[in-house]
């Protein structure tokens, strides 16, 4: 397998007046080809930031310091805006959150759909754009797939416009999508489906998939290896299996301490981390988990290095650094 | 929601149907103006035809059924021919400053930073002048003529669309269908035009309905100040205008002329309220803020 995209160090701040607002800050990870990698994190630690910024499509104040973003071993901050924008939904492309208002209300998805192609390949007939897009709609399982693509996105159900969302996404046949949270406004029946769909998809057109999410059930269960982000920074990061099986940060350790567990009687409370996300503007000195972490000591005021404690498996804390 | 919805919803009122009534009814009178009042001169329709050389009006007869006004002017003629003025004034200023202000507004609010701040501060400054009075003076400047009016209307008449639409952009933008457009890598260009205006022009449609009134009223305003429409040019203004004189009627007859300005002045009220009806209606049509729950799409 080989690298598709790698992040090195890169930093996205907001520049307010309030503060600079640090969201993302020095994060490096890589997919390569046919994988899946899964970004874990509450809210506001900086994940869409970073799909955004890959994209690069931070909305001002908000500005990429630092960094690389390499694709196919270019760097996707050193292109024009044209070229960028040539890149945006042929060769990686990207899947909401909120299906009911990511696509457009007065234009019908056969429309928007059929665009997206068009924008990329001005030669391909409107014709042909239709049936193509008639056909996959048909193939992210929308049913009486010629009628709906000229429904509008009213007419239609959270999970039909998630399927239709992702056909808009696959349609040039990316080699990168980035689903931004696409189950979490479904209910899980339908989360399930969409899951489903994006697994089938990625065999059939090789596409790597960054999958941003706040569910450690979904990460589990689609990726493979997952990258967990405190306070826009990777805390920890490695295959699945040893992510979920040996957590070796506080905060991964935190986190997956406090899901709810099946086979336990129901007298225990459940276990919350203590604490709160520290404002954007003013995160901790050092490490900036150790305000809410219970093994801190005083080598965490400063910045704790990413350490690899087993091939593959990274975690950036000072408990596991050789020479303390 | 689309065009019929429109449509079914101009006939639940009484008064919308009345503006529409209203509206239909002098579109029918400016359509079929040369058979209406056949012109006496086919190459300059628009002249008033002269029955006379007196200077004092006649009441309505057999031959002039509204009778004449100051200079013998057919006054049936000229409100004929005056609906197809206003129609034509009202449209081309309401047109091209609607044009204007959703160009300006549109690239002011979706850019935003010094691009918004430089262009609305021009548009604060065309702001800063009189509405009539800056048209009086520009119209002054050109010189005489419909034209020169309609460029002077034009002139001080886009801003409110500017900003109107400056507001919708604002918020517009920031919605995920224009990120989603963004990341399927549609230019800045097509997200302005194709995306986000067809979702922020109804309250465009609305104001240009409602203005069509008024500017009809400000070119009447202008001719009727004598610098707008030509000498004998058929134009409710100027009509309005000729009426000057007579409107005190004679001695012991207050109404002698009433003629002279009940047709033209009538004719302007009713071509007002008829587009501010029809405006009324679009906008309690097409704006959700004040649709009921009943007319959700």
């Amino acid at each position: 397998m080989s690298r598709l995209l790698e992040v090195l160090g890169l930093k996205t701040y907001f520049f307010m007046e309030a503060g600079i607002g640090k969201a993302v800050d020095g994060i490096s990870f890589y997919i390569d080809e046919g994988e899946v990698f899964g970004l874990v994190g509450e809210s506001g630690c900086g994940k869409s930031v970073t799909a955004l910024s890959i994209m690069r499509l931070i909305p001002p104040p908000g500005r990429i310091v630092e960094g690389k973003v390499i694709f196919e071993g270019e760097d996707l901050l050193k292109k024009t805006s044209e070229e960028m924008r040539d890149i945006r939904g042929k060769k990686i492309s990207m899947i909401f959150q909120e299906p009911m208002v990511a696509l457009n209300p007065v234009y019908t998805i056969g429309f928007q759909i059929a665009e997206a192609i068009i924008v990329h390949y001005p030669d391909v007939s409107w014709d042909e754009a239709w049936e193509r897009a008639v056909k996959m709609l048909e193939r992210v399982g929308i049913p009486n797939p010629r009628r709906r693509a000229e429904e509008y996105p009213y007419q239609m159900s959270g999970g039909m416009r998630q399927r239709a969302m992702i056909a808009m996404a696959m349609i040039n046949n990316p080699r990168l999508l980035i689903a931004d949270e696409p189950t979490t406004a479904l209910d899980v029946t339908i989360q399930a489906q969409i899951l489903e769909l994006m697994d089938e998809l990625k065999r059939e057109f090789k596409t790597s998939i960054l999958f941003i999410t706040h569910d450690l059930g979904v990460i589990a269960e689609v990726s493979d290896r997952v990258g967990v982000m405190y306070g826009g920074k990777i805390v920890e990061m490695g295959d699945v299996f040893s992510i979920f099986d040996e957590p070796l940060h506080p905060y991964t350790y935190g986190l997956l301490s406090s899901l709810p567990k099946l086979n336990e009687e129901g007298k225990n409370r459940l276990y919350a981390i203590p604490g709160v996300v520290p404002d954007l503007l003013a995160f901790p000195e050092g490490c900036r988990f150790r305000d809410r972490c219970s093994c801190a000591f005083l080598k965490c005021e400063d910045d704790p290095p990413m350490i690899e404690v087993k091939e593959g498996h990274w975690v950036s804390c000072w408990r596991y650094a050789e020479d303390v | 929601m689309g065009f019929s919805w429109v449509l079914k919803g101009l006939f639940k009122s009484p008064t919308s149907v009345l503006g529409v009534c209203l509206v239909l009814f002098f579109s029918i009178i400016a359509l079929f103006a040369p058979w209406i009042a056949p012109p006496e001169y086919p190459d300059e329709p628009y002249l008033l035809p002269k029955a006379g050389w007196s200077a004092e009006p006649s009441p309505p007869s057999a031959e002039h059924p509204f009778g004449t006004t100051e200079g013998q002017y057919d006054i049936f003629y000229g409100i004929v021919w005056g609906a197809r003025t206003a129609f034509k004034v009202g449209l081309i200023t309401v047109g091209f400053s609607a044009l204007i202000g959703i160009v300006v507004g549109s690239i002011s609010g979706y850019f935003g930073g010094w691009v918004d701040e430089v262009i609305m501060r021009v548009t604060d400054i065309f702001m800063a002048f009189p509405f009539l009075v800056a048209a009086m003076v520009l119209t002054t400047i050109l010189g005489k003529g419909l034209d020169k009016i309609m460029i002077a209307l034009i002139t001080f008449g886009w801003m409110g669309y500017a900003r109107l639409i400056r507001g919708s952009f604002l918020a517009a933008k920031e919605e995920l269908y224009v990120l989603a457009a963004k990341a399927i890598g549609v230019s800045d260009l097509s997200i302005i035009f194709k995306h986000i205006l067809p979702n922020t022009i109804y309250p465009v449609i609305i104001q240009a309905s409602m203005s069509m009134g008024s500017m009809v009223v400000s070119a009447s305003a202008l001719s009727f100040l004598g610098i707008g429409a030509p000498e004998g040019y058929a134009d409710w203004g100027q009509m309005i205008s000729y009426a000057r004189n007579w409107i005190v009627g004679a001695p012991g007859d207050a109404l002698k002329y009433w003629y002279t300005f009940f047709y033209p002045g009538g004719a302007i009220v009713l071509f007002v309220l008829g587009w501010n009806l029809l405006g009324d209606a679009l906008r309690d049509i097409l704006d959700p803020k004040l649709r009921g729950p009943r007319g959700a799409r």
